[in-house]
């Protein structure tokens, strides 16, 4: 381990697990990063797949240690009920045309009902790891819901569900990247590793090629025949 | 898929990065962006630089505002939009009013005062805008689609949209509002889009939706080519106006044509969305590159310059349904020397010389004839001068009837072929008389295209065209009579 990381845990006290997920955020954020420029996969925004991938890893974490499958189980399983709810409650308000805010307190309002039931449903099936989750995983799944309400409201229903796909796919991805032991000691050994990922994003952000994507979007011109 | 192809076509394309990175940010300063943003700030700059805009009717800022209003003056038509929207959000066309005080929707929907108060508060609150940012709510007249799109849009607008840099319109096409997309001009929404000829202002090739080719009106078979866009000089005179007023570098200017003002900026984006290619069939990013750095004194030279640089899509379309190239009435040919002749010079003069080589002739196109005519003079400079030399030799007179013609190619015509560069003979009647003239085979380029023209030689030193291209060398070419070189 790392002489200052050493000192900061063993000495200090600060928690291991706390000092790995903050050097393993520049490296969630390259990944994100990297998806939009080069592949092309949009999310919402860059704060919410770290939130959400933190939130699973946070869900992994059980008394004997860490389970990953039940991190991406509990973590899916919270993510869907909490948007599913959010877009049904949205589906619901919209009928009756109201300010945004107030929308979003009762879209929010009907949310928390919906997580709440899901501890209901937990409590009866004795899924102990389930009850045990902290409340700002929670209230950090909420709040994306806001953001994916508005895009739902701006850019309609398939844009949503699709950028909510994307979000999913790249927190799974990053929550299978920070889980993974080798890494996670790695990091503690080499913390300066995660200042390298600036130079990677100095290359992904100069970077003017086509993004993966749009050699399908415009693979009709691509495929014709010089005309001049 | 070849992947050579796909690598050297997409070198014309522009994708997101490469616009945002290279072409937005660079061209876009804030300022510029700002005022493009906002659609009031856009309408009072546009209407202080004389720029034709649809007319604002009221504006609404803030809440406390929207109390006072009075509702009643709105004429029973009129357009309300968000002063900051995004991709046609919260906009609404109201068509008439009703007896109860309603007003109508292109789709005979109604829409009472109370709901539409409640459309002006979810603007302001910024439903539809960047962030959610609180908005304003403006009322403009609403423009009565020009009379030409009558069977080619579905009930809302179509609207023109002119891609502009450095003060040259590249590229452009319109956006035909379908069943499908609601009234609305927007592709992805399922409007078509259909590419127009930057030269002549006519439309080429069509696509619905986000990629899917279209060639004619559903359930009818009138085709999206070939619709001529009124105006269309005055468009890209005002597209290129309107971006030096607004100091836009890269700029999409939408238009839309009113039956009596014609053509309005209703929008400018300084953020054009690259579907526009899709249209085209063609990239942006060669045309970007060919209009950078690029010096436009005028309005009038960006217009010539994105014709001339950018515009053709209607002659390749033809020249590619016919095989045949579309070239001028009068053109610019090149005639190589003879090999031979210049072979002995050359060598040592190569490197000084090189251009030597060919030379660069104006042609006069003439259908009327059958037959191509070379100037004497010039063949001789092309190194056939032992031909004519071989051929004076005869000495055959000027004016001679057709009779005595006929006989004396009978006599001489096997000796006057029996020179290597002369390919046959010609009797010439014109209204000076009947002449004999030697005809040689040459070498030319036509607008990039190689044939062997079987020319008459004649001296038209006294005449404006050293060459006159006849039918029977022009098969492989379409004329347009109102064009002048082609290249």
């Amino acid at each position: 381990m790392n002489p200052l990381i050493q000192f900061l845990i063993e000495t200090k006290g600060v928690s291991e697990s706390s000092i790995t997920l903050l050097l393993m955020l520049p490296l969630v954020a390259t990944i994100i990063a990297f998806w939009r420029q080069i592949i092309g996969l949009r999310t919402f925004g860059i704060y919410a797949p770290i939130l959400i991938t933190f939130v699973f890893y946070q869900l992994s974490i059980t008394i004997e240690g860490s389970s990953l499958i039940q991190g991406l189980k509990y973590g899916l399983a919270l993510a869907i009920v909490v948007f599913a709810t959010a877009s049904i409650a949205h589906e619901i308000t919209k009928k009756i045309r109201l300010h945004y805010l107030p929308k979003m307190s009762i879209v929010l309002s009907i949310v928390t009902l919906g997580v709440f039931s899901l501890f209901v449903l937990a409590s009866y099936l004795n899924k102990g790891g389930f009850i045990s989750i902290d409340t700002l995983s929670i209230l950090l799944m909420i709040a994306v819901s806001e953001q994916m309400i508005s895009m739902y409201i701006k850019k309609g229903r398939k844009s949503a569900f699709i950028l909510t796909i994307g979000t999913l796919f790249i927190s799974t991805i990053s929550y299978l990247l920070i889980s993974w032991k080798n890494l996670q000691d790695f990091m503690l050994q080499y913390p300066y590793v995660s200042l390298l990922t600036i130079i990677l994003n100095l290359i992904i952000g100069k970077w003017t090629g086509f993004r993966l994507k749009e050699y399908f979007r415009f693979k009709n011109i691509l495929i014709q025949n010089e005309s001049d | 898929m070849n992947p050579i192809k796909v690598l050297k076509n997409s070198r014309r394309i522009l994708g997101i990065n490469e616009r945002n990175l290279t072409y937005i940010r660079p061209y876009n300063k804030k300022k510029a962006k700002r005022i493009a943003d906002n659609k009031l700030l856009t309408k009072k700059i546009l209407k202080k630089a004389n720029i034709p805009v649809p007319k604002l009717i009221a504006s609404i800022s803030n809440h406390a505002e929207l109390d006072r209003f009075n509702w009643d003056k709105l004429p029973n038509s009129f357009v309300i939009k968000p002063v900051t929207g995004l991709e046609g959000g919260g906009i609404e066309i109201f068509y008439n009013r009703d007896r109860n005080g309603n007003w109508i929707k292109a789709d005979r929907s109604k829409i009472n005062l109370e709901e539409l108060k409640n459309l002006a508060r979810n603007i302001i609150d910024g439903k539809y805008s960047l962030h959610n940012s609180p908005d304003q709510v403006f009322f403009e007249e609403r423009v009565k689609t020009h009379k030409v799109f009558k069977y080619y849009a579905y009930k809302g607008a179509p609207d023109i949209r002119i891609i502009v840099f450095n003060n040259i319109p590249i590229m452009s096409y319109v956006r035909l509002p379908t069943k499908q997309s609601d009234g609305k001009a927007n592709l992805a929404k399922g409007a078509i889009g259909a590419a127009i000829d930057m030269a002549t202002g006519v439309t080429t090739n069509a696509i619905i939706g986000k990629s899917q080719p279209i060639e004619t009106v559903p359930g009818t078979s009138l085709r999206f080519s070939g619709l001529k866009i009124p105006f269309w000089n005055r468009i890209l005179r005002y597209a290129i106006e309107a971006q030096k007023a607004t100091g836009l570098g890269f700029a999409a200017i939408d238009f839309l044509i009113d039956r009596e003002k014609g053509p309005l900026i209703v929008e400018l984006n300084a953020r054009p969305g690259l579907s526009i290619q899709l249209s085209n069939r063609d990239g942006l990013k060669w045309r970007l590159e060919k209009a950078k750095g690029l010096k436009v004194k005028s309005v009038s030279q960006g217009i010539r310059l994105g014709k001339d640089l950018f515009g053709g899509e209607i002659e390749e379309e033809i020249e590619n349904l016919t095989g045949k190239q579309v070239i001028g009435f009068i053109e610019w040919i090149y005639i190589h020397k003879k090999k031979e002749d210049t072979y002995k010079e050359e060598k040592t003069k190569r490197k000084h010389n090189k251009k030597r080589l060919k030379k660069k002739v104006k042609a006069k196109i003439d259908t009327g004839a059958l037959l191509t005519s070379i100037d004497a003079n010039l063949v001789a400079e092309l190194g056939y001068k032992s031909a004519l030399d071989h051929f004076d030799k005869f000495d055959i007179p000027e004016d001679l009837t057709r009779l005595k013609a006929k006989k004396l190619i009978q006599e001489i015509g096997d000796k006057i072929e029996s020179h290597e560069d002369i390919v046959g003979k010609s009797i010439v009647h014109s209204s000076h008389g009947t002449t004999i003239r030697p005809v040689i085979s040459i070498p030319v380029k036509i607008s990039g295209i190689k044939i062997d023209i079987r020319a008459n030689v004649v001296d038209r030193s006294k005449l404006i065209y050293p060459v006159i291209i006849g039918r029977r060398d022009l098969s492989q070419f379409i004329i347009d009579p109102t064009k002048k070189f082609n290249s």
